[in-house]
């Protein structure tokens, strides 16, 4: 009582890590509730782990049978994502292209700036990286429904926003 | 009517009292039918509970014991008894004259 769940080392942090994740799909006090029930249940992680898993795909499937998520789904991602993917992809290249524009003139007008010659090289990665967000920002948009849409912003999170634009930045701007 | 689960839900929190909160209702009734009781289960069966207005649940103190996290409280309404009390008398009254003792003593044999 009184610890958290046992477990091997970094089966621990593997599966905290996993609880950590998955705990955005609760609500904050649920979510504190939840891991403290399980610090002093003092069970195996994996069962504990198990069992945090379960809860969520409880929470989901419970949301999933109201009409308002598919509303979301049907209304909004399926029929209206169309014209905002193509307004987001004009938008999008517009400003790509004026910003390149203005890294290439910046670049010329001077040669010795390292910083300006770097837009020029990060500028179509910049871009591909907001392609990505195009495609986040439009689903996170359709699915307002609290807990539903932390699933929506998880799923391409590795592919689009973490590897491409952070990356990007904290290059750029290192800390 | 009430389910199996919500009742076993109702009694542990009407058993502890103020002490009722998740893991103690958990821990109440997996003692009591020596099963395990899955934490979803649970806290989706309160959330059901609490949508019925057969009982309240806050968020109470944190403590020590559980690295600071707040409790999930739980208190039983005068619907959730009477609830409870009509599901165990249902119980009561569709098992009379039936001894599951004596079945089960002679499926034993």
């Amino acid at each position: 009582m009184g610890s958290e769940p046992n477990g091997s080392p970094i089966m621990t942090r593997i599966c905290w890590r996993l609880v950590d994740i998955l705990s955005g799909m609760l609500d904050a006090d649920e979510r504190q509730a939840v891991r403290g029930d399980l610090a002093e249940s003092g069970e195996s992680i994996v069962r504990a782990t198990g069992d945090f898993l379960g809860l969520i795909v409880r929470r989901q499937i419970g949301l999933w049978t109201e009409w308002q998520p598919w509303l979301a789904l049907l209304g909004v991602a399926c029929l209206a994502g169309l014209p905002l993917s193509r307004i987001a992809f004009r938008f999008n290249v517009d400003l790509g292209q004026q910003l390149m524009a203005l890294h290439i003139w910046s670049a010329l007008r001077n040669p010795l700036d390292p910083s300006a010659r770097y837009g020029v090289v990060a500028l179509p990665g910049d871009r591909v990286a907001s392609l990505v967000m195009d495609v986040r920002i439009r689903l996170g948009f359709a699915f307002r429904p609290r807990r539903v849409a932390h699933v929506v912003r998880v799923l391409p999170h590795g592919f689009g926003f973490r590897i491409g634009k952070i990356h990007i930045v904290r290059k750029r701007y290192p800390a | 009517m009430l389910g199996e689960f919500e009742y076993l839900i109702l009694s542990a929190a009407t058993r502890l009292r103020e002490g009722a909160y998740g893991a103690a209702i958990r821990q109440e009734i997996e003692d009591a039918t020596r099963r395990g009781c899955s934490i979803g289960a649970l806290y989706t069966t309160m959330d059901r509970l609490e949508t019925k207005g057969l009982i309240k649940t806050w968020m109470g103190d944190p403590t020590p014991q559980r690295g600071g996290r707040p409790k999930r409280m739980v208190r039983v309404t005068a619907n959730g008894i009477r609830a409870a009390s009509d599901f165990y008398l249902a119980v009561r009254r569709v098992s009379r004259g039936v001894s599951w003792e004596v079945n089960r003593m002679a499926l034993r044999s």
